[in-house]
C-alpha cells in the first residue's frame, strides 16, 4: 500500500483530454510535482510525496497519456505548450496562485518553460536530470533512426517506432536499466516498467518529436541561452554524473547558463529523486525553506 | 511559546535512548521491553523514547513506557502487512520489498526526530528503515546506534524455484553485504538475536558468503529473548488448574498468529481434531483465531473451544499437551521454551518462516515441521495423538539473553565496549560487486 493517500483528487479537461491531479496536505507554500513523460505518472513522485505532504501542500497529476489521465493518439496533443497549459489549468483548478515547480527529465523541461513564461506562477523552480536544448545529446543516442525499421535491436535501437510495437515491454526493460544505472534499482526499475505498461507505445510514438518548441532551440544557442537567462525566480539544479538518459553536460549547460551552483549526484543516475530519495528530499527542504522563509512555521 | 527554539547544553542534559521497535510482527516488542528492563538496572537514569506504531504502542502504553509525540505521523507499517496478508498467501518476501515509500517517508521522520532531540544512543530491533537509509546516508548518523535483529538476510522460498525470488533475494543480500563493508562503523552495535548456530547453514545466494560465516564476522549473538522467565512454566498441572483448564484429559492448542492466512490451516486442524475425538474422546481443543478471523467463521466440534485472543498466550501454550501452530518465531520458541510436544506449519511463501524459523527449531531440536500441502484431516489427527505424552529433548532457551544485549548496549553507553575479536577478525576488503 501506498505511504500517503490523496487528501483530494479532481481532474480538468482542455479540448476533451483529461488531466487528473490529487492533493496533500494543506501547508504553505503548494510544491507542484510536473510529471516528466508518458512513459510514467505521479508514481514517480513516492519517495517525496508523504514527506513534503507533512510540511507543504504538494500536487502532483499524471501526464496525458498515462496514470488517470488522456491518452489521446495525435502528435499535436503532446507538444510542450499542452503539458505546460495543463500544469497552469491544474493550479487554476486548485485554487494556486504560485508554486515551487519541480521537475526531472522532460518535467524538468516544463519547469523551465513555466518559469520562463508565467513568472507570476513560479516561486522556484528545481530541475533533475533536465532535458534541454544546452548541452549535449549522449552519443548513442544519435545512432539510430526513431522512425525507420533497424537491422538491430542493441540498445538505443529499441527506441524506434517498430520495436515499441513490437515488444514494448522490452523497451520498457532496456529504458529502464537506462533510467536507474545505480546498482540494486530492481525495485525502482520494476516500479517504473509497471507503470510504462499503463499506456501503450502508440502513445510514446505519439509523443516523440512533439516537443516543439525544444526542438527548435536546440538548433538555436543564443536563443536557447536567452530562454534560460530570462528565468528569474531562484532555481535548484541537480544531475546526476553517471545519467544514461540525459547527458550530464546538459545539467552543467543549464547551471552555467543561469549562473546556479550545480548539484552533481557524483555516481547518480537519470531520477535522483526516485533511487536517492533521502538525500534530494533535504535538497529540496532546504531550497524551499530557502526561497520562502514564510513557509513551514 | 510555539516557536521557540530550544538547545540545552550539553551537560545539562537528561541521558536518553530512542529505541525503534518494528511494528512487523508482535513478538519484537515483547523482547524490546525485555530489553528495555534490563537495560534501566544497569544504566538507571536512562530515559527511553519508543518509535513503533499500531498496534505495538497498544503494549507500551499497558507498560506505561514513553511513547515519542511524533510516533503517530509515521507512515502504518501494519496497514500494509494487513493489506498484503489479507490475500490468500503472504509472500513476506515481495511484501517487504513493497514497502520502499513506506520506509522512505519514516525514515524521514525519524531523521526530524533525531535532529531535533539529540539522544545518546539510537537503538533499533528490525529498524529496516533507518539501518538502510543510514547506509545511504551515511553523514545522517549523529548518534550511537545499535542494530538487532532475529534474521540475517532474505532467501528464496524455494531455492530451485522461481528464478526471480532467488535473484532478488541475493541482490538484496548482496547490498547489505556491500553497505556493512563499506561502511563497518555506522552500526556502533550489530546483535543478532540468538547464536551463530541457529542461522541456516547456507550461502545468501550465488556467489555470496554462508550466513553464518558471515554472521560471525558482524554480528554479536546475544541469545534469543524470551519475554518470560521459562523456569517459572515448569508445572503444567499447575499452571492448567492456575487457569481454569482442569486436569485428567488431553489439553491441545492451535494457533495461527495475527493475520487471515492461517484460516485454511485451522479448518484443517478443526477436521483433524473431529477425527482424532474417535480415538481419543476426552481430548480438547482451544483454537486461537488471532484478531483477523472470526472465531463463529469456523466449524464448531465438540470440544472444541474457539477464542479470537488469548492475553499472555505462552501461559497457556505452556500447560499444552500438544499443540499445533503456524511457525512464527515467537510462538514456535515459546513452546520449545516451556518444553511443551508440538508441531509447526509454515507459510507456504514466507521466507522467513520456510527457511531460518525452521533452521532455529531444528537447532533447538524441535523437529516435527509439517507442510501445508500433505496436511490432511488425517495427517492433523496422527501427529496430534503422537505428540500427546511424548517427550520432548529440547535444548534449554537461554534466560539471560535479554541481560546479554543490555550490558552490550550499556557498554556502549557508558564507552566501555571494547573491539569484539569478531570485529579484529573481519576481512578488510568484503566488497562484492553484483553486476
Amino acid at each position: 500500500m501506498r505511504a500517503r493517500y490523496p487528501d483530494r483528487e479532481g481532474y480538468v479537461e482542455r479540448n476533451g483530454v483529461r488531466t487528473s491531479y490529487a492533493i496533500y496536505g494543506d501547508g504553505t507554500p503548494t510544491v507542484l510535482f510536473l510529471p516528466a513523460w508518458a512513459i510514467g505518472h505521479s508514481r514517480f513522485w513516492k519517495g517525496q510525496i508523504p514527506y513534503f505532504a507533512r510540511h507543504y501542500r504538494v500536487i502532483t497529476f499524471d501526464p496525458r497519456g498515462n496514470g488517470k489521465s488522456g491518452r489521446p493518439l495525435d502528435h499535436a496533443a503532446y507538444a510542450d505548450t499542452e503539458y505546460v497549459a495543463d500544469a497552469l489549468a491544474v493550479m487554476d483548478a486548485t485554487q494556486t496562485d504560485r508554486a515551487v515547480m519541480v521537475g526531472f527529465s522532460r518535467g524538468a523541461w516544463l519547469a523551465a518553460m513555466l518559469a520562463a513564461r508565467y513568472p507570476d506562477r513560479v516561486l522556484g523552480t528545481v530541475m533533475a536530470g533536465s532535458s534541454s536544448p544546452l548541452g549535449e545529446i549522449l552519443p548513442e543516442r544519435t545512432v539510430h533512426s526513431f522512425d525507420d525499421p533497424l537491422e538491430t535491436e542493441e540498445g538505443w535501437a529499441k527506441y524506434n517506432r517498430h520495436y515499441l510495437r513490437k515488444d514494448y515491454r522490452g523497451f520498457l526493460e532496456f529504458f529502464y536499466s537506462k533510467v536507474f544505472t545505480e546498482p540494486h534499482s530492481t525495485k525502482q526499475i520494476e516500479d517504473g516498467i509497471s507503470w510504462g505498461l499503463e499506456t501503450t507505445p502508440e502513445v510514446l510514438i505519439a509523443t516523440h518529436d512533439s516537443h516543439d518548441f525544444s526542438e527548435r532551440l536546440k538548433e538555436r544557442r543564443d536563443e536557447a541561452l536567452a530562454f534560460y537567462r530570462s528565468i528569474r525566480c531562484p532555481l535548484l539544479i541537480i544531475h546526476g554524473d553517471q545519467d544514461a538518459v540525459v547527458s550530464y553536460t546538459r545539467g552543467v549547460a543549464i547551471a552555467e547558463a543561469t549562473r546556479t551552483p550545480l548539484i552533481t549526484i557524483a555516481g547518480g543516475g537519470h531520477h535522483n529523486f526516485g533511487r536517492d530519495p533521502v538525500k534530494t528530499n533535504l535538497l529540496l527542504r532546504e531550497f524551499i525553506d530557502r526561497i520562502c522563509p514564510q513557509s513551514n512555521v | 511559546m510555539s516557536n521557540e527554539v530550544r538547545w540545552t547544553r550539553a551537560m545539562s542534559r537528561p541521558k536518553r535512548a530512542i529505541f525503534v521497535s518494528s511494528s512487523i510482527g508482535l513478538g519484537h516488542i515483547q523482547r524490546d521491553l525485555a530489553i528495555a528492563r534490563e537495560l534501566r538496572t544497569l544504566v538507571p537514569d536512562l530515559q527511553i523514547d519508543w518509535w513503533a506504531q499500531h498496534p505495538v504502542t497498544t503494549v507500551l502504553k499497558a507498560a506505561g513506557e514513553t511513547i515519542h509525540p511524533k510516533n503517530h505521523l509515521q507512515a502504518l507499517e501494519s496497514a500494509h502487512w494487513e493489506e498484503e496478508s489479507s490475500q490468500h498467501e503472504l509472500h513476506a518476501f515481495y511484501a517487504f520489498r513493497r514497502m520502499d515509500e513506506i520506509f522512505v517517508a519514516n525514515f524521514m521522520l525519524f531523521n526530524e526526530v533525531v535532529q531535533e532531540t539529540p539522544y545518546d544512543i539510537w537503538i533499533g530491533d528490525e529498524s529496516w528503515e533507518v539501518d538502510y537509509f543510514l547506509h545511504e546516508n551515511p553523514e545522517l548518523k549523529s548518534a550511537p546506534y545499535v542494530f538487532l535483529t532475529d534474521v540475517i538476510g532474505f532467501l528464496p522460498v524455494d531455492p530451485e524455484g522461481d528464478p526471480r525470488d532467488v535473484a532478488l533475494c541475493a541482490d538484496y543480500n548482496a547490498e547489505m553485504i556491500e553497505q556493512r563493508a563499506r561502511y563497518p562503523r555506522l552500526r556502533d552495535l550489530s546483535l543478532y538475536i540468538g547464536e551463530y548456530d541457529e542461522l541456516p547453514d547456507v550461502r545468501f545466494g550465488p556467489g555470496l558468503p554462508n550466513i553464518r560465516d558471515w554472521a560471525r564476522d558482524w554480528f554479536t549473538p546475544v541469545g534469543y529473548v524470551l519475554p518470560f522467565d521459562p523456569l517459572e512454566y515448569r508445572d503444567p498441572q499447575g499452571l492448567r488448574a492456575r487457569l481454569g483448564y482442569g486436569t485428567g484429559y488431553p489439553l491441545l492448542f492451535a494457533a495461527v498468529g495475527g493475520t487471515g492466512v492461517g484460516r485454511s490451516l485451522l479448518e484443517r486442524v478443526v477436521d483433524g481434531y473431529a477425527l482424532l475425538r474417535e480415538k481419543m474422546p476426552d481430548a480438547r481443543l482451544v483454537m486461537v483465531t488471532g484478531p483477523r478471523i472470526e472465531p463463529q467463521d469456523l466449524p464448531d466440534v465438540p470440544g472444541l473451544e474457539k477464542r479470537a485472543y488469548v492475553h499472555n498466550l505462552f501461559e497457556h501454550l505452556a500447560c499444552a499437551d500438544a499443540a499445533i501452530v503456524q511457525s512464527g518465531l515467537s510462538t514456535t520458541m515459546e513452546l520449545v521454551a516451556t518444553r511443551r510436544p508440538f508441531a509447526y506449519v509454515p507459510l507456504r511463501k514466507h521466507w522467513e518462516q520456510q527457511n531460518y524459523v525452521t533452521y532455529r527449531l531444528r537447532q533447538y531440536g524441535a523437529r516435527n515441521r509439517l507442510e501445508y500441502a500433505e496436511l490432511t484431516p488425517r495427517r492433523v489427527a496422527e501427529t496430534l495423538a503422537e505428540l500427546v505424552g511424548s517427550p520432548v529433548t529440547y535444548r534449554e532457551v537461554p534466560r539471560d539473553s535479554a541481560r546479554r544485549a543490555a550490558l552490550q548496549i550499556a557498554g556502549l553507553l557508558s564507552g566501555t565496549t571494547q573491539h569484539s575479536d569478531a570485529m579484529m577478525r573481519r576481512p578488510v576488503d568484503t566488497t562484492i560487486r553484483t553486476r
